[in-house]
């Protein structure tokens, strides 16, 4: 096994025990800490497969966070294995224009402050969909936070 | 008091219903164009007079707000019910490195089958773009995966039966405010 691998196999396991042992799922959202997100939900989309198998299809992620403690956090990822790459985004409008930045930093979550991932805004750009998301669905995704760690949540398939 | 409020609600009733979206000014010929479809055909927006065509610029790509947009025309397509087949909803993308027929086929079926996607090399749609004053400009993102993004205008516009540039409006304006001016559109050319 090559070094990155396992190390990679390590910090899954390690992922996975914080989700057993640390984190409170509920059926209204998911908590760590000071941390709740809550309405996750994604469009439909059809994965499109190019002649050379590349996934070429993307979507998007939203959800709210909310911050119940004194100290900010950031959400530094996103993880999701319905696609190759999760990235956080923020759509603007910028003198008539629809713009789109990538923030490859994360996002802070002020103390006491509450966050929403909102079409045309923030949301986490998932790259590369391997697999139809239909409506009604589910699918999961890990959202990595600098102080509380690393939330397993469950995207809806569907419009709001 | 009952008689003024009467005679307010009658008074408000015989009030000409005008368009909620930004009117263009009157007699502006929408350009034309001929561009691939999405079926690998040819589509020609003059051949579509008698019908209304909305019109938008996006790109499949677009993970937010384009497919917002699509599936705003969604509810108006669905809103409209029988009337939905005298309007086209026509799709031009902003990407065409990226979106072949093949590629807008699968992302507008998501939506309605009714749904239109027309591509071409750009020389050919930066003319289109500039006769609707679309700005739209690739930006290169290297740390992401994605490699580049797309910079462009997003409004909804109206070409209505006659092939007059009728109206605009964001791409996130309510489709309630949309069926409401198609229907006006429909019944001004009943009543004509």
């Amino acid at each position: 096994m090559r070094p990155g691998k396992a190390i990679q196999l390590m910090v899954n396991s390690t992922l996975l025990l914080f989700a057993s042992v640390g984190f409170h799922c509920s059926k209204s959202g998911t908590s760590a800490g000071d941390i709740s997100v809550r309405h996750v939900w994604t469009r439909p989309v059809h994965a499109y497969i190019d002649s050379t198998g590349k996934a070429l299809s993307n979507g998007a992620l939203y959800l709210t966070i909310q911050n119940t403690g004194s100290t900010a956090d950031t959400l530094e990822g996103v993880s999701a294995a319905v696609c190759q790459v999760s990235e956080i985004h923020q759509s603007k409008m910028v003198q008539g224009r629809m713009t789109m930045n990538m923030l490859p930093s994360g996002l802070p979550i002020p103390a006491y402050g509450e966050i929403k991932f909102e079409p045309g805004s923030y949301h986490v750009m998932l790259i590369g969909i391997k697999r139809d998301l239909n409506a009604g669905d589910t699918f999961e995704a890990q959202l990595h936070f600098r102080r509380a760690g690393t939330l397993s949540v469950q995207s809806q398939i569907g419009t709001p | 008091m009952l008689f003024a409020s009467s005679l307010m609600m009658l008074l408000a009733a015989c009030q000409p219903d005008t368009f909620r979206g930004t009117e263009l000014p009157e007699g502006l010929t929408a350009a034309d164009f001929t561009l691939t479809d999405h079926r690998n055909g040819s589509f020609t927006l003059s051949e579509q007079r008698g019908n209304i065509v909305l019109l938008f610029f996006g790109f499949t790509y677009c993970p937010d707000v384009c497919p917002m947009a699509l599936s705003n025309w969604k509810k108006i397509h669905d809103g409209l019910g029988a009337d939905t087949a005298r309007v086209k909803f026509v799709y031009i993308t902003v990407d065409p490195e990226r979106d072949t027929p093949e590629k807008l086929a699968e992302h507008l079926s998501i939506f309605s089958s009714d749904f239109i996607g027309l591509t071409a090399p750009l020389d050919s749609l930066q003319n289109v773009y500039a006769d609707y004053g679309v700005l739209r400009e690739k930006v290169p993102v290297a740390e992401s995966a994605a490699g580049y993004l797309v910079t462009h205008t997003a409004r909804i516009n109206i070409i209505d039966q006659a092939g007059q540039w009728r109206l605009t409006y964001q791409y996130d304006t309510p489709a309630e405010d949309i069926i409401h001016d198609i229907r006006l559109l429909l019944e001004s050319q009943e009543g004509s």
